[in-house]
């Protein structure tokens, strides 16, 4: 369980989150929506101390992150982060290096799923490719809890679709995922948990098979509601 | 397999109802045994969790059943079979009737039309 | 501890392998031109020695007289020696700063992947320091082999007429730039070396500043810097404070210097290990 309890944060006087605390669970997929610039990722870059908070406390299965952690949680950023020089082979050597969670064969499994190929250039790979070999190196780590930022951003609707079934796949059975996007409606059917947030707020938590069966509402009606406020 | 799920209708059941069409339909034999719920999940491109609730609403209805370790295998227990079916065939015809009533047209007019139409789907079938 | 370590060395060879082109270029660059030094400049020399001669009709004696006689001593202080020498220092001191900030800058942010290795952060920080270090020490050991191949040239190329009597480590210990840079005395090049990596180990925790705080960062870090070398300078004026010039034996304000270079290395350490486990930012 990743618990985040009355999380603050500014960059100098902006203040980004103003008390933030959910629970995202193992098992789940929780999705964190809201508009651009409500906080999303530096909710996921804070999760993996890759920015400092101001208050509020962060803890992955009871423990506050450190190193070691980082073979149990894993994080897809939403932009290239492996050297434009390497191949995508050497990416996977680099990872195989250095974590020991690093699985070969669902590494194996993914390049083919994804139809990558291994020799290629990071640095010469289209957009929709370099998301997926970003999936690849999060994905291939057997790890308990994913954090994906905007894995729909900026690719095109086949690649889309691809990322999609992943959801859905043995990649990601049975572990925690925390995603961010704007843009929830293709994905409506594949989330547990929404956590909505509105101005480093979060304004409402509700698990989207429920909100549909009480209320008759999708995830859209409800983010609807917030912009419509 | 692409089903298009509402929006604002619990998934589990418009899988639940799926389920059903597909037994009424035999499009799933009696006893057959299903894909596994992550299989399904994928297949649908649905949340696994929500196709688990499907199942476990499944077996409570009797329509699914499961062995320790062997996949669900659809019941063949032929009175729940032909409740199943029954209870479909009546709420199509209540749709059915609903749509129709405000028209206001004599019951035989509708009986012929549905005759008609039967025996037009029935030619083109050859 | 082992696994540190382990970690460590996968680091440090990750880095070297990055900067292998840069250092290779340097390498190459101070082998050129060396070797052009080792040649040019005798065959130069030998040139207007021996078109003094038949020009004018001297004798042997006579153009030693003119000219003097040559030694290993004119080519180390020549341009093409001292030169990439201070290209490399020049060079390895902006690939320290690179070093830390190509992760961030550029095309990709590898920032992410380094700081989300399951390894102690400060393993990063000690990986880019050896890794210019060994950068550093490659050069030196190039410039010492360099020389060792050039003197052989040099005495084969000008007669031996005009050979002044001097051997290789006579000539180098002519050069003042040696003493400074070749481990020609150990406590020199202990000393040398020392304060090289203090002043590194302080530009990394400057880097480390603006990493975490931004602009205010960079003030904290110009703050931090002038007030350490405040400290490193204090002792040598103790005497002019004290208005009393006898009252530090040479070795004592040594042993005062090495302890202040200590404190300063040992608190940006700290500095920096807090920041990178605590402040940094993506």
């Amino acid at each position: 369980m990743i618990e985040l309890k009355d999380v603050h944060k500014s960059f100098g006087k902006k203040v980004v989150l103003k008390g933030v605390s959910f629970t995202a669970k193992k098992g789940e997929i929780t999705c964190l929506v809201g508009v651009n610039g409500v906080g999303k990722t530096t909710i996921l870059n804070a999760i993996m101390n890759l920015t400092p908070i101001n208050a509020g406390e962060i803890l992955i299965d009871g423990e506050k992150i450190h190193p070691a952690l980082y073979n149990q949680i894993t994080f897809i950023p939403d932009l290239a982060v492996m050297l434009p020089q390497m191949s995508i082979r050497d990416a996977m050597e680099f990872m195989k290096d250095f974590y020991h969670s690093w699985n070969s064969k669902r590494a194996d499994e993914i390049v083919h799923f994804f139809r990558l190929n291994i020799e290629d250039r990071i640095a010469d790979l289209s957009k929709g490719n370099q998301a997926k070999v970003n999936l690849l190196m999060g994905l291939a780590l057997d790890v308990d809890y994913i954090l994906m930022d905007e894995p729909f951003s900026g690719i095109d609707i086949f690649t889309r679709e691809q990322i999609t079934d992943v959801f859905t796949s043995q990649l990601v059975a049975d572990r925690g995922v925390l995603i961010t996007t704007h843009e929830v409606h293709d994905i409506e059917h594949l989330i547990d948990q929404v956590v909505l947030l509105d101005e480093g707020e979060i304004y409402t938590i509700f698990n989207a098979e429920e909100m549909r069966e009480t209320q008759g509402k999708s995830v859209v009606d409800v983010m609807r509601e917030v912009y419509n406020k | 397999m692409n089903v298009r799920f509402d929006k604002r209708t619990p998934i589990y059941l418009q899988v639940l109802q799926d389920m059903k069409r597909q037994i009424i339909y035999g499009e799933v034999k009696a006893g057959e045994e299903l894909p596994s719920r992550r299989q399904l999940a994928n297949d649908l491109k649905i949340n696994p969790n929500t196709v688990q609730r499907a199942f476990s609403e499944m077996e409570e209805e009797g329509l699914i059943y499961t062995e320790p370790n062997r996949p669900s295998r659809v019941t063949d227990d032929p009175a729940l079979l032909n409740k199943l079916k029954k209870e479909w065939v009546e709420q199509k015809v209540s749709d059915f009737v609903s749509a129709l009533r405000p028209l206001d047209l004599p019951v035989s007019e509708i009986v012929r039309l549905v005759e008609d139409n039967m025996q037009d789907r029935k030619k083109e079938d050859k | 501890m082992k696994d540190t370590l382990k970690d460590l060395l996968k680091l440090i060879n990750f880095e070297l392998n990055r900067m292998s082109k840069f250092l290779y270029g340097l390498i190459a660059f101070t082998l050129i031109s060396n070797l052009i030094a080792y040649i040019l400049l005798p065959v130069r020399f030998m040139y207007q020695v021996n078109e003094y001669m038949q020009i004018n009709s001297k004798t042997i004696e006579q153009a030693v007289n003119m000219f003097g006689r040559y030694s290993f001593f004119d080519i180390t202080n020549s341009l093409f020696l001292i030169g990439p020498i201070f290209v490399g220092i020049t060079g390895l001191f902006f690939y320290s700063i690179f070093t830390w900030y190509h992760e961030w800058f550029g095309k990709n942010t590898f920032a992410y992947r380094l700081l989300l290795l399951p390894v102690a952060r400060m393993n990063i920080f000690f990986s880019k320091l050896i890794t210019v270090f060994i950068g550093i020490f490659a050069l030196i050991a190039t410039q010492m082999i360099s020389l060792a191949i050039g003197f052989p040239i040099v005495s084969m190329i000008v007669d031996s007429n005009f050979l002044a009597n001097i051997n290789l480590m006579e000539a180098i210990h002519m050069n003042l730039t040696y003493h400074y840079i070749l481990p020609l005395n150990f406590w020199m090049f202990l000393a040398i070396n020392g304060i090289g990596l203090i002043l590194l180990i302080l530009l990394f925790t400057f880097i480390l500043m603006e990493r975490s705080f931004g602009i205010k960062g960079i003030i904290m870090g110009v703050v931090y810097a002038g007030f350490a070398l405040l400290v490193i300078l204090f002792p040598l004026f103790i005497p002019n404070i004290l208005q009393n010039y006898y009252i530090l034996y040479h070795s004592e304000t040594i042993l005062l210097e090495v302890l202040v270079f200590t404190i300063v290395g040992i608190v940006s350490l700290v500095t920096s290990r807090y920041l990178i486990n605590h402040k940094i930012t993506v």
